[in-house]
């Protein structure tokens, strides 16, 4: 058991984390942006769920690895690779997009090291690509020693016959992919643990908690860029350190072959710790008891305005209410404010308290998103005056509680809505292009005017015009020779003319056709390249882990001037959708139907959801277009992670910022981008959902 | 357009304006970037000293807590009143509740301290010492409540003089030694008259430790 103290003042609150390894591990990043030593990798784990972004560079490779530690023992790893020089000195250089990953087969213990195995660059051309089997020793506190056996590169060195081959002469050769074979990439390439293999090792020496000195024996001879001449390959020995320049960003240099200096940096994050933050929600108001003399004679009626302003000041809409028979109150909102719906209800209940006659003692509280009610939970006051300062209190509330399908509008008061109907807003706008086509990082950035109109709380108009800033055009994707219908490798041409663009402009429409259903209709300038009519159907029980969808639309493809005109192909496309969410945390969606090009196919996606509004994930798409029809890739595939901006800020928002590290984007495997699917904004308010995995937050 | 004016254009609105853009990442980032390097405006800072009004307030009115790792002080205020369990509010909207002088729960300061079952705590210093049990809980970093159970020795310390805002007082000294497997810390409690009159107070590892004046 391990202790970290925190000081204050004179006194220390001890808080002991439970069930960590008893061996301290000294934890870095390589070259590659794996755990490992400088060119090679090495057997440590990242900490659960950390993430790591590192860049690195030698004059022959820049690198950009994105690793995530899925699993406390499995990690993947995304990269994109600069390539100079590929085919001796002053030839082109290119691009390489791969992927990783690793499982640690075992932790280390006083006698076991940690030994892990991993595929490196496991698809598509390969051009990195090896396997490796590596264990990790901690000698004494300061050293530990790494040994491993590699493939593929890290065979390349003093290699020797595969004895896998006694197995199976398969194992024998590793055979060698022409261009030809792998131009589209993306697919398995079949070489794993194949042809000659050799041994590959070094040494860390932890000098200070801040900077370690790291020695390795490199097994990959780099041996392509040897022969044509690119690379000056005196000695199989790198020598490097790694200096943590704060918590969180590590730095690293290190020479290679003798002859290349090489310098990396590693920023890492892990969701599952949450930093501390400059800014505070304000406290809620506190439960209010009823007096034991109350007279239940109060009219709610009177205090109508005060109950909308005091739900006002915590960013909650009040939408309607009902108190029948003077002992339930039925009351539906809106709330802006609150990432969690729990911690939103948590404040609703408490104003109630305060504000409603003392005969009341049954709440029935209704959250509403998008103008439509997502659940109905019923609570007892009592219950809230017995365990606002309880230990247990968030527990015995939830249990004490019921949630079930919302009721109807029948009954409700409606309350004059007094939020301005009309919104906008100017302001900056900055899109980060990673890896597309031949440009590894690219800025498009400009303003955004976002205009929007409530014609009622679930009918509303939004729009978005965007004026890019940007002097220089996207680059170009090679387009591939195919008959499919240009879908987005089209993408170049929108909006390249210079002038404003109507980046979306769109009507949508919501509603509950009946009990666990919700329903959605989207018309109008739908993206950039689409417009024309979405609909969809979504069957979400509140207690259910398993949802149903159905989306059907018929949309045509928009001009590249962006304005008001469409070209002259439409299409229809829809998806039937299955979700489900795991206990664990994983989350899966499968997608199957047609998409914008008119191919068929499907969409398979999982995800690590974190409570705390975290998610990380990755999706890829199998379509009726062949891979060499498909263009380079193969298929659509990607990582997308989503943040939410509490995390960072520590104020009450219900903003979060996804991103998509997306392999090429092509025709194959399109789908429409329409705004407001149903299902993130349903599950937000459902017990099997957000607000049942966030429901510690309800007393907040 | 050039670059000077693409510059200003974007400088002007950089972080948005209209109602769509109010409290955005924007804008907020800019807030905290001001307060970091001190150009942007200073956040309200809770009152350091005490006004002659909240001086001479009714005796039981008003709490003077100081966050100890914070160095912040503010005058407490009392909000509600649930069985027993008085929730106190500061000018800057921080919350904390105490039950017969226990602290059994803070809001509004980021690592809260969710909910506390303190079995005995108060029972133990009237009696001049023994033993209590505490249930506390917090708010993970993944939005779970975590529970620590931990078993209490209070014991007296004697005879202390202490400096209030009101002068010096005299008044016997308790410290209370929490542990649990998960948690640790020391509580100290200075009691006069039978009245607790000053405390030190944990609440959580985020927090650190607060220190109340009953005024």
């Amino acid at each position: 058991m391990q202790g970290k103290r925190f000081t204050a003042s004179s006194c220390a609150i001890a808080a002991l984390l439970l069930g960590q390894s008893a061996i301290a591990q000294d934890l870095s990043y390589n070259l590659y942006g794996v755990p490992g030593l400088i060119d090679t990798p090495n057997a440590r784990s990242a900490p659960d769920a950390e993430i790591a972004a590192t860049i690195s560079a030698f004059s022959l490779q820049q690198r950009g690895s994105f690793s995530f530690q899925l699993l406390p023992r499995l990690s993947g790893t995304f990269r994109y690779t600069g390539i100079s020089e590929e085919l001796g000195p002053g030839t082109d250089g290119t691009f390489d997009r791969s992927f990783d990953i690793r499982y640690q087969l075992v932790r280390e213990t006083d006698i076991w090291p940690d030994i892990a195995i991993g595929l490196q660059d496991f698809l598509g051309t390969g051009d990195l690509s090896a396997e490796y089997i590596v264990a990790t020793k901690r000698l004494t506190p300061q050293i530990d020693v790494t040994a491993g056996l590699g493939w593929g590169r890290l065979g390349t060195r003093n290699g020797f016959d595969n004895p896998l081959g006694a197995l199976d002469p398969w194992f024998d050769d590793r055979p060698a992919r022409g261009r030809a074979e792998f131009e589209e990439g993306g697919t398995p390439t079949g070489q794993y643990f194949r042809g000659d293999m050799a041994v590959f090792g070094g040494v860390t020496y932890e000098y200070s908690d801040k900077l370690t000195f790291k020695a390795e024996y490199s097994s990959d001879a780099y041996v392509r860029e040897t022969d044509n001449g690119t690379l000056d390959n005196r000695t199989p020995l790198n020598f490097g350190l790694n200096y943590t320049w704060r918590p969180g960003l590590d730095l690293q240099a290190a020479v290679l072959h003798g002859s290349e200096l090489a310098a990396g940096a590693t920023l890492t994050l892990n969701p599952r710790i949450r930093q501390p933050v400059s800014g505070d929600e304000i406290a809620p108001p506190p439960v209010r008891i009823r007096p034991e003399d109350a007279q239940a004679a109060l009219s709610w009626g009177t205090s109508e305005d005060q109950l909308r302003d005091r739900l006002k000041e915590e960013g909650i809409i009040l939408v309607g209410h009902d108190v029948r028979a003077d002992t339930v109150a039925r009351v539906r909102y809106t709330n802006t404010q609150f990432r969690s719906e729990a911690q939103a209800m948590g404040r609703v209940a408490r104003i109630l308290s305060a504000e409603l006659p003392a005969a009341v003692e049954t709440f029935v509280l209704e959250p509403m998103q998008a103008g439509i009610p997502l659940q109905s939970t019923t609570l007892q006051r009592s219950d809230l005056e017995t365990f606002e300062n309880r230990a247990t209190g968030a527990a015995e509330i939830a249990a004490r509680s019921t949630t079930e399908d919302a009721g109807s509008v029948d009954g409700l008061t409606i309350v004059p809505n007094t939020e301005p109907k009309f919104l906008w807003g100017l302001g900056p706008y900055a899109n980060l292009i990673v890896f597309n086509g031949d440009a590894p990082i690219q800025l498009d950035y400009g303003l955004d005017l976002r205009l929007q109109y409530a014609f009622a709380p679930n009918l509303e108009v939004k729009g978005l015009i965007r004026q890019s800033l940007r002097d220089i055009p996207l680059a170009d994707e090679t387009e591939a020779e195919n008959d499919l219908q240009n879908v987005r490798t089209d993408g170049r041409f929108y909006g390249r003319d210079g002038h404003p663009v109507i980046q979306s402009l769109t009507l949508a429409h919501y509603g509950r056709p009946g009990e666990n259903l919700y329903s959605r209709v989207s018309l109008g300038y739908l993206e950039q390249q689409h417009g024309g009519v979405s609909t969809e159907l979504l069957w979400k029980p509140t207690d259910s882990r398993f949802a149903l969808g159905a989306e059907l639309n018929y949309t045509a493809q928009r001009d590249f001037e962006q304005l008001f005109g469409f070209q002259d192909y439409d299409v229809v496309s829809g998806h039937l959708s299955g979700y489900y969410s795991f206990a664990n945390g994983f989350h899966t969606q499968v997608d199957v139907g047609r998409y914008l090009a008119g191919d068929w196919g499907a969409t398979f996606a999982l995800d690590r959801e974190f409570d705390n509004g975290w998610r990380v994930g990755a999706y890829f798409t199998l379509t009726d277009v062949p891979f060499d029809e498909f263009g380079e890739g193969s298929f659509d595939k990607g990582i997308r992670i989503t943040v939410p901006h509490d995390f960072f800020l520590g104020n009450a928002s219900r903003d979060k910022v996804t991103t998509n590290l997306q392999s090429l984007r092509r025709d194959g495997g399109a789908r429409l981008e329409v705004d407001g699917r149903l299902y993130d904004i349903v599950r937000d308010g459902h017990t099997a959902g957000r607000f049942g995995d966030t429901f510690g937050r309800f007393w907040r | 357009m050039n670059n000077v004016a693409k510059a200003l254009c974007l400088a002007l609105i950089a972080t948005g304006c209209g109602p769509l853009y109010e409290g955005n990442l924007g804008t907020r980032l800019a807030e905290t970037a001001g307060q970091v390097t001190g150009l942007g405006p200073e956040p309200e800072k809770p009152v350091p000293t005490l006004s002659p009004a909240l001086a001479n307030a009714a005796p039981g009115d008003v709490l003077l807590v100081k966050i100890i790792a914070r160095n912040a002080v503010a005058p407490l205020t009392k909000v509600a009143d649930n069985n027993g369990a008085v929730t106190w509010i500061s000018p800057g909207k921080v919350t904390m509740s105490f039950e017969d002088g226990i602290l059994v729960g803070t809001r509004g300061l980021g690592d809260d301290l969710m909910g506390v079952d303190p079995d005995g705590v108060r029972d133990a210093l009237n009696a001049g010492g023994g033993t209590a049990t505490r249930r506390q809980s917090f708010l993970s970093s993944e939005d779970q409540i975590v529970t620590r159970d931990l078993t209490c020795e209070v014991t007296s310390l004697g005879p202390e003089e202490i400096v209030t805002v009101t002068g010096p007082r005299m008044a016997t000294k308790f410290e209370e030694d929490c542990k649990g497997p998960a948690l640790e810390f020391k509580n100290s409690y200075w009691m006069a008259g039978g009245d607790l009159i000053r405390s030190r107070q944990a609440v959580s590892a985020g927090v650190g430790f607060i220190q109340v004046d009953q005024l």
